[in-house]
């Protein structure tokens, strides 16, 4: 354990904990120059108990963090790794929208669970770790080896944004114009269709249907700096593999990252956001390049009924500029119908509609007034 | 005195022996000083083994193996089967007496082909050329029994093991069998993935009203 913090965390942790658990508890480290210090960590009903011939840890953590830095903090992301139970795989636990003030203290919840042979319990199966801090100057702390600096900055950007927009709905329309706003963000986000996915590395997995190439359609945002210029991906029963794109610079500025939105539309007409083709690339002014996904995703059959596949729409859904800054949707792009049915809202949008539906107008109006 | 067969001394020892022979046999090692020793000798060392094949299951692939030893048995016997049509006697030997003809018969129907399947391939729309590539792929796929290569930037054939699943109830990396999940600690989740090779959830905490994304990764991210 590098820090000191941790070593205290650590001791703090294992004080009210049987000794059987305490064995298969996290290690929590957390870089000596870290603006964020454990507090304290309530592991409540964390249990490990035989499930046939392996061992099945449930482990719920709530770490109490305090803000060390002199700047509001806005973002968070902690890495999850359990070397032992899978070394090909990784997590994090994300909290965006925050308003921590310097030395105010933030909540982070982790609910884990491992499935491990019953003989591998010795070590400490689960470690957390730092990757990144988001300041309200956008500035970043961290190692950042989940690119947390872009994930957190695009959810500020998007609070930022969305935050504006209910602050002008309600300058112009009073309460009345915004808790329609709330009502109406609700509704879209019980009614959006979700679709559960695997995402498999490489090329098609086990899977014996016939393949098939579709073309992509795409939305046309009027102030997007990428331009689509045609793509596809092959299709195969309730299989969607290896996307291809054609984009074109169409801004004066270099970029270097993108992600193009895919919506899946079946059979019967309905539509599914099914994920993101991401690229990082040197794409300078009016060039023109390709980019792949190299993943298969595969969607389980909804209610047994095969999901058919037969149409695809693509739509660019944020991008980075080589100078750091960001080119996202405006809620105008967002409120096209094709978007508005699949596309799930910001992170700060739900937030604040459910602060109003679980609190009221007023909490709403006085979370809107705080910055 | 009449020993008993080292397979039924083996039995006992494992305590695989049906009623009536694991009775009888019994009497005879009570009695047997030879015999009880080499059944003590087995059973210690089923206890040593014992704990192996976890530990092989630990550091091993199984379904890696399992699809590796079905692609090596395969191709033996495809190789069984070009071997025993070269061994034939071949009814062209009566070509012999005319090596030259044969040669240029055979050049001629070579280059006819190459004719026959560039046109082909070049009057082929760019679709269906695609399509009839995918299926040679497949073909191939299933001959063998085993992928041969995979998309360029794939990754190592260990990580084609490792899966990310998200559901609205959990996310999760999965890897032998093996299982980390991530619980969203809310209804209403919201599922989202990526090409890049990762999968989330993002959930308004019912009791701290965050907003929070669980995501699983393939580690070399």
């Amino acid at each position: 354990m590098r820090s000191s913090s941790a070593l205290v965390a650590s001791a703090l942790f294992l004080i009210p904990l049987n000794s059987v658990f305490a064995a298969a508890l996290p290690r929590i480290d957390l870089p000596a120059d870290s603006p964020v210090v454990l507090l304290s960590a309530d592991y409540g009903e964390s249990n490990e108990m035989p499930r046939g011939s392996a061992m099945l840890l449930d482990f719920h953590a709530a770490l109490s963090l305090r803000n060390a830095s002199q700047r509001k903090i806005r973002g968070i992301t902690l890495l999850v790794t359990a070397q032992a139970v899978t070394p090909g795989g990784k997590g994090s636990v994300t909290v965006t929208s925050l308003d921590v003030g310097p030395q105010e203290t933030f909540p982070v919840r982790i609910d884990l669970r491992l499935l491990r042979p019953l003989q591998a319990s010795s070590g400490v199966p689960v470690q957390i770790s730092l990757d990144g801090v988001l300041f309200d100057d956008l500035s970043f702390f961290g190692p950042d080896k989940l690119s947390s600096r872009r994930t957190l900055t695009l959810s500020e950007w998007e609070a930022r944004r969305d935050r504006r927009y209910f602050k002008s709905i309600l300058a112009s329309g009073g309460q009345d114009k915004l808790r329609q706003e709330m009502l109406e963000s609700l509704t879209h986000e019980a009614d959006r269709p979700s679709l559960d996915v695997e995402v498999v590395r490489g090329a098609r997995a086990t899977n014996f249907e016939p393949e098939k190439q579709v073309q992509f359609a795409f939305l046309s945002l009027p102030d997007s700096p990428i331009e689509p210029m045609g793509g596809m991906a092959r299709i195969a029963g309730d299989e969607a593999r290896a996307p291809r794109l054609e984009v074109k610079n169409r801004s004066d500025r270099p970029i270097r990252y993108l992600e193009v939105g895919w919506i899946l539309h079946d059979r019967s007409g309905r539509e599914f956001l099914a994920g993101s083709v991401p690229a990082e690339l040197n794409l300078a002014p009016g060039q023109q390049r390709q980019i792949l996904g190299d993943a298969t995703l595969k969607f389980p059959q909804l209610g047994g009924q095969p999901l058919g596949i037969e149409g695809m729409t693509g739509f660019v859904s944020s991008v980075e500029f080589a100078d750091g800054t960001l080119w996202i949707p405006t809620r105008a792009d967002l409120n096209a119908p094709q978007l508005q049915r699949v596309v799930a809202p910001s992170d700060e949008e739900q937030r604040l509609a459910q602060i109003y539906r679980k609190k009221g107008m007023k909490a709403l109006v006085a979370e809107l007034n705080k910055f | 005195m009449r020993h008993p067969a080292p397979a039924q001394i083996a039995l006992l020892a494992g305590g695989d022996l049906g009623r009536w022979a694991e009775w009888r046999v019994s009497r005879h090692v009570a009695h047997c000083s030879e015999c009880r020793h080499e059944v003590q000798a087995l059973r210690e060392l089923t206890d040593e083994i014992s704990p192996l094949p976890q530990v092989l299951s630990n550091a091993s692939n199984w379904n890696r193996l399992a699809d590796e030893m079905t692609g090596n048995i395969r191709v033996g016997l495809a190789a069984g089967e070009a071997i025993a049509r070269f061994d034939k006697p071949s009814r062209t030997k009566r070509w012999l007496g005319w090596p030259r003809l044969r040669w240029n018969f055979a050049m001629v129907a070579l280059g006819a082909t190459a004719i026959f399947a560039i046109a082909f391939w070049t009057s082929l729309p760019p679709q269906q050329a695609e399509h009839l590539l995918s299926s040679f792929e497949r073909i191939r796929v299933e001959r063998i029994g085993t992928l041969l290569h995979s998309a360029p930037g794939a990754a190592s054939t260990a990580q084609e093991d490792v899966i990310l699943e998200a559901s609205s109830s959990s996310i999760q990396v999965r890897e032998n069998g093996r299982a980390m999940s991530l619980i969203p600690h809310s209804d209403g989740a919201t599922v989202s993935v990526s090409m890049h090779g990762s999968a989330g959830v993002r959930f308004v905490d019912a009791d701290t009203g965050q907003v929070t994304t669980n995501k699983v990764y393939y580690a070399e991210q």
